[in-house]
């Protein structure tokens, strides 16, 4: 399989620069389409993991940045970071710190709330988090002067065409790649918490250590996805069910490069139909909420088969 | 290589109040439900610590301790195995842990169920590559709580007498409820109300551990 998505993803990523209604212009090849291609594999790779990450420590199928509301957060926090940043004339670093510290404390209290409760009590949190954070962020938008909405909206709406290009749009890609990295040399301890914090202990991994990676890595997945392409939906629950499903494996360690692999090609594929296959160009969560809803609803469906 | 405790640990209104001696080989842990079994592994472990009091390790270089494992419904029973290895590295399981996990299972009669989901597996099974992935953890002082849960006559001789060999130049503790299996153990620990009420050597332990009829 991983030689086939060595294959999959340079297609997909062709497609996305050389395909489009402008045909090959290098012009638009460089400002607008590879920006964009770049964006949705950084950003496919970012959520995919931060997905992978969540779910094994919450130990919860259905957990993904997106439905539980850790983008939401990260988005407010981002904004209202702004705001406060703009002050001091540096408003995009603003919005990336308030990215991540978002990401990163909504992380945190829904693994504490993992330790007492249930998956679907999690889940549930998740979700009335996700739409307090969603009215906070129209409220917070006022504060916001009309002519400055613009370009900052499309990047609130979850984009790939809201990342960077040029130098930032590398930057922020080697970022990405450091951080999967990180991810893979500590994924066997990550693994061992699919097991339970007791039971990883007990086998011999420091998991105070290992739980701190993962918050500050999910954290940072979704906190840097978050400043570059906004709120992108379900590539975090869909590419690790895609990658176990496909190595017909359950551990984080055994299915980390495939989730990368998939969320690069799953964000892709998006995005190409987004652009490509619709009449008039919507926003990309459309596409990903058509196929994550109902797959979200099977999974759920087969938990609750099970109790 | 060996352990020493001296500890007390209040849990609500129960209260352990344990000392003793683990040298190399198998120990069993007996005593009825609440006796403070699983309490005193998990501080020999390291997992708990005591209220007062403390647990000496001489020349232990690593502690495992396996109870429970949460297991998704559709991991292989390899993966399971695997988790044993955790210790070991923080990067990816290699070939070699591979190789070590299936070995265990070997041992204990379930490699052929290598790929099986956890989900087709029996409670028998299952108990047995949870034992797999302790034995794969390879450490030098291994603490198992009920390792014979669920594992029926024949088979809880067999797994007694796979710990019994393992438990050569290693500390092996394992909690039971089975006066049957005793005979394989080294030495026992019989703890009343959390409290040490009998220690010695097995085949001297006179008190019925059994007495399931009324």
């Amino acid at each position: 399989m991983r030689r086939l998505l060595l294959l999959i993803i340079p297609l997909l990523f062709s497609a996305a620069v050389l395909l489009g209604p402008a045909g090959v212009d290098p012009h638009i090849i460089e400002t607008v389409r590879l920006p964009r291609a770049l964006g949705a594999v950084v950003g496919g790779v970012l959520l995919g993991v931060s997905g992978l990450l969540l779910q094994t420590t919450l130990r919860n199928p259905l957990a993904d940045p997106y439905v539980l509301g850790v983008s939401g957060v990260a988005v407010l926090a981002a904004l209202g970071s702004y705001l406060l940043w703009r002050l001091w004339g540096l408003p995009y670093l603003g919005f990336l710190l308030g990215a991540l510290l978002g990401a990163a404390a909504a992380t945190a209290a829904l693994l504490l709330l993992a330790r007492r409760a249930g998956m679907l009590v999690v889940l549930m949190a998740g979700i009335l988090l996700s739409y307090a954070a969603s009215s906070a962020l129209q409220l917070t938008l006022l504060a916001l002067p009309p002519e400055e909405l613009g370009y900052i909206y499309v990047g609130l709406q979850g984009s790939f065409a809201a990342y960077p290009a040029g130098v930032w749009g590398y930057v922020i890609a080697a970022a990405a790649l450091v951080l999967v990295l990180f991810v893979y040399f500590n994924s066997r301890h990550v693994a061992a918490l699919l097991h339970g914090e007791e039971a990883a202990a007990g086998l011999g991994v420091d998991v105070k250590k290992a739980v701190i990676y993962v918050v500050g890595a999910a954290s940072a997945g979704v906190g840097v996805a978050v400043a570059s392409v906004g709120p992108v939906g379900f590539v975090g629950l869909l590419a690790p069910h895609m990658a176990r499903w496909v190595a017909g494996r359950q551990r984080a360690d055994m299915v980390l490069l495939e989730t990368a692999g998939l969320g690069a090609a799953l964000a892709l594929a998006a995005d190409l139909a987004t652009r490509l296959l619709l009449p008039r160009e919507l926003p990309v969560n459309v596409v990903l909420s058509l196929v994550g809803a109902p797959a979200a609803g099977w999974l759920l469906w087969r938990y609750v088969r099970k109790i | 290589m060996y352990v020493r405790f001296d500890v007390v640990k209040k849990l609500g209104d129960f209260a352990l109040e344990a000392a003793g001696e683990l040298g190399e080989g198998l120990t069993c842990m007996v005593g009825p439900n609440g006796s403070g079994k699983t309490t005193l592994l998990k501080i020999l472990a390291g997992l708990l610590r005591p209220d007062r009091g403390w647990v000496e390790h001489v020349g232990v270089k690593a502690k495992v301790y396996v109870g429970e494992l949460h297991v998704p419904p559709d991991a292989a029973a390899v993966e399971v195995a695997l988790a044993g290895r955790s210790r070991f590295s923080p990067t990816p399981v290699r070939r070699e842990d591979v190789e070590a996990a299936r070995r265990y299972m070997r041992l204990l009669e379930v490699e052929d169920l290598a790929e099986r989901r956890w989900r087709t597996l029996s409670g028998g099974q299952r108990q047995r590559v949870v034992i797999a992935a302790a034995l794969a953890a390879e450490a030098d002082l291994l603490l198992l709580d009920e390792p014979l849960a669920n594992l029926h006559g024949d088979w809880r001789g067999r797994v007694m007498k796979t710990l019994a060999d393992y438990a050569t130049g290693r500390i092996v503790v394992v909690t039971t409820h089975h006066g049957d299996v005793l005979k394989c153990c080294r030495a026992l620990i019989a703890l009343r109300e959390g409290r040490v009420a009998w220690r010695g050597d097995p085949q001297q332990y006179a008190e019925p551990l059994d007495a399931t009829c009324g």
